[in-house]
Order: C-alpha cells, then sequence, then structure tokens
C-alpha cells in the first residue's frame, strides 16, 4: 500500500471507535539536570468563563498540546523513532530558556487511585 | 433540504472550520506555507462564484500534504473528518453524477462516527459504571484547566453524563425517521461536541462534525422527507 493511500484510508474509511477504552496517558516532565521534575506546559489551573468561550474559536495553545499527546503515544510504540523524538523535542524546547534541559515522557495507568506512574523514556534535550 | 443546498451549506461550513484551524496554525508556528495555501483555498470555497471544484480539489491536495507532513491526522478525529467531508464534497463537484452517491457516502458515516462510538461504549463496563469518565478526568490529558479533574469525584454525575452521551450517540440513527426529530438530534449533537470543546479543549471538532450535518438533512429528506 503506497503511504498516502495508508495515510488517507483511516479517513476515508473510518472506524469510530472514539474513547473505546480510556488507556494509560501520557505526560511529558522536564527538568534542569539535577533538579527537580516539573510538567512542560500543563494546563491551567482555571479557566474563566470568557477564556472558555474564547478557547471554542482560538485554541492554538491547546490543539499543540493535543499533539504533543498524539506525538507522545506514538513514541510509547516506537520510542527510538527519529521522526518523533525530533519533533517532540523541537516542541518542547520551543518553550523553554536557554540552557540544558532534560525532558521524560511518563504514562498515568487508569484503574487505580492515585494513578501508578510508569516512566517510558528519560533524554538530555539537544 | 434540496442536493445543492447541502453541498453549498457544507461547502461554507468546512471551509470556515478549516480556516480557523489554519489561522491557529499560523499564529503559532506550524507548517506556515501549507496552512497559508489552504486558509486562500478556504476563501475561494466561500466565495463561491464557480470556484468550489478548483477550491475542493486544492483542499483535499492540502490535506494530503498534511498527512505526509504530520505523519497522519494533526488532531486526530477532527482532521480525519475534515478529510472525510472534503473528499466527498470534491467528488460532488467534480463529478456531478456521483454527487448523490458522494453526500450520501458522508451522511452514513456521520451516522456511524455517533452509532459506532456509542457502541464501543456501552460494551465496556467501565463506561457504563462510570470508572471510564472518571478516569478520562482524572488521568487522562484531555482536561482543558486542572480544576475540572475534581470532577472525577463526582460518581452519579460522570455514570448519567456517561450514559446520556451513550444515549444519544446509539440512538441517533433514528433521527432520521422524521426532519424534525432530526433537527433536534442535529442540535443535541451539537451541544455535545460544545460541551467537548469547553470541557476538553476539543475546539475542532465542534467546527468540524457541523460541516456533515447538510448531508444528513439532505439524506433524511432524500429518503424519507
Amino acid at each position: 500500500m503506497t503511504p498516502t493511500l495508508r495515510l488517507l484510508l483511516p479517513a476515508l474509511l473510518p472506524s469510530w471507535r472514539f474513547f473505546d477504552a480510556v488507556g494509560p496517558s501520557p505526560r511529558i516532565e522536564i527538568r534542569r539536570p539535577g533538579g527537580a521534575w516539573r510538567p512542560h506546559d500543563p494546563p491551567p489551573p482555571h479557566l474563566a468563563p470568557w477564556q472558555v468561550a474564547l478557547r471554542l474559536v482560538w485554541n492554538p495553545r491547546g490543539n499543540a498540546r493535543l499533539f504533543r499527546v498524539s506525538l507522545a503515544e506514538r513514541l510509547a510504540d516506537s520510542p527510538q523513532d527519529p521522526w518523533l523524538l525530533a519533533q517532540l523535542e523541537a516542541r518542547i524546547a520551543r518553550d523553554l530558556p536557554d540552557g540544558p534541559w532534560q525532558w521524560r515522557l511518563v504514562f498515568l495507568l487508569p484503574g487505580k487511585a492515585p494513578a501508578p506512574r510508569e516512566t517510558i523514556l528519560e533524554r538530555d534535550l539537544p | 433540504m434540496s442536493l445543492a443546498a447541502a453541498q453549498g451549506w457544507a461547502e461554507l461550513l468546512i471551509a470556515l472550520a478549516l480556516l480557523q484551524a489554519s489561522a491557529e496554525h499560523l499564529a503559532h508556528r506550524g507548517g506556515r506555507g501549507l496552512h497559508l495555501w489552504r486558509a486562500g483555498l478556504c476563501l475561494l470555497l466561500i466565495l463561491g462564484q464557480g470556484t468550489e471544484a478548483v477550491a475542493l480539489a486544492g483542499l483535499c491536495l492540502c490535506a494530503v500534504l498534511l498527512l505526509h507532513r504530520w505523519r497522519g491526522p494533526y488532531n486526530g478525529g477532527a482532521d480525519r473528518m475534515a478529510v472525510l467531508i472534503l473528499f466527498c464534497l470534491a467528488t460532488a463537484r467534480i463529478c456531478p453524477p456521483a454527487a448523490e452517491l458522494a453526500m450520501g457516502y458522508l451522511a452514513v458515516q456521520t451516522v456511524l462516527s455517533y452509532l459506532v462510538s456509542g457502541w464501543v461504549k456501552i460494551v465496556n463496563p467501565d463506561w457504563r459504571n462510570g470508572r471510564a469518565l472518571s478516569d478520562v478526568f482524572r488521568i487522562s490529558a484531555y482536561p482543558a484547566a486542572e480544576e475540572l479533574r475534581a470532577l472525577a469525584a463526582r460518581p452519579r454525575l460522570l455514570r448519567a453524563g456517561g450514559w446520556a452521551v451513550m444515549g444519544l450517540e446509539l440512538l441517533f440513527p433514528l433521527a432520521l425517521l422524521s426532519g424534525s426529530l432530526l433537527a433536534a438530534a442535529l442540535a443535541a449533537t451539537a451541544l455535545f461536541h460544545l460541551a467537548n470543546a469547553c470541557l476538553f479543549g476539543l475546539n475542532r471538532f465542534l467546527w468540524t462534525w457541523p460541516a456533515a450535518y447538510p448531508a444528513l438533512l439532505w439524506l433524511q429528506a432524500r429518503l424519507i422527507g
């Protein structure tokens, strides 16, 4: 199957299996070498009604965050994929000041509270 | 709704949805060249005046290039639905004898998008007892604000919410039995997409899915009236 067909077929013959199950959820965490880990670009703690309304028509940062989630989920299946790593690391680095940083990909597992965590990947940010 | 009206409205709505998405990309540094081109094609589609076929063909090409660019859809389900809508509308414009087939296919896929989503949830015990929705709020990356995670501690509300969604999705095909029932169902599904946009930041679903609704209105009138 050609690459184009492989990319198009899921759109033209969709499965529509949205949220059939809630699986492990990715989190990207960052730190200065030797420092404490913290979430990278977490959602805001609170959204006022006007901010919720604005995000209906303008949410570039939120959609970029969702794309990073999608990259992270794909990376879990292919942790050494150079394109995925490059895309994700470029997006992480974009939001950070200069200097050495490390990042890791952690998955929160459903079912128990508090959610168990599994670290998939830990790297220096290029 | 006539076929021509359905095509016109669907073209306008998908052009607006893609224009909104492209504007976000242009502001956020993602694939500027392609998105400038796409925004221009959307404006061409909105203007109409006999340029629809060219605009739709261009948007389909753009969609393929973006799928290659991101090695899949950038925004998951919303982008996949947009591709489906574009290809159906382009087929209807470029090959008028196939217009009814293309719009009918779009309408059927839209019905399936709700029906299959509802089915895969209701057969999962975690959805039936509310645990799945609790996990979505508690651990998933989707909640638009951290304070929304507190909803995970309201099992009765989430169970009721889950059943409301499953009911809406599974019963949706029955709405095709009458025009007024379909209008009410489409209002309900639009509210469902609005809720997802507010709670999970999924604004592109809110603008993309309704672009397929004119095809449903046409099909209902065509088959049942």
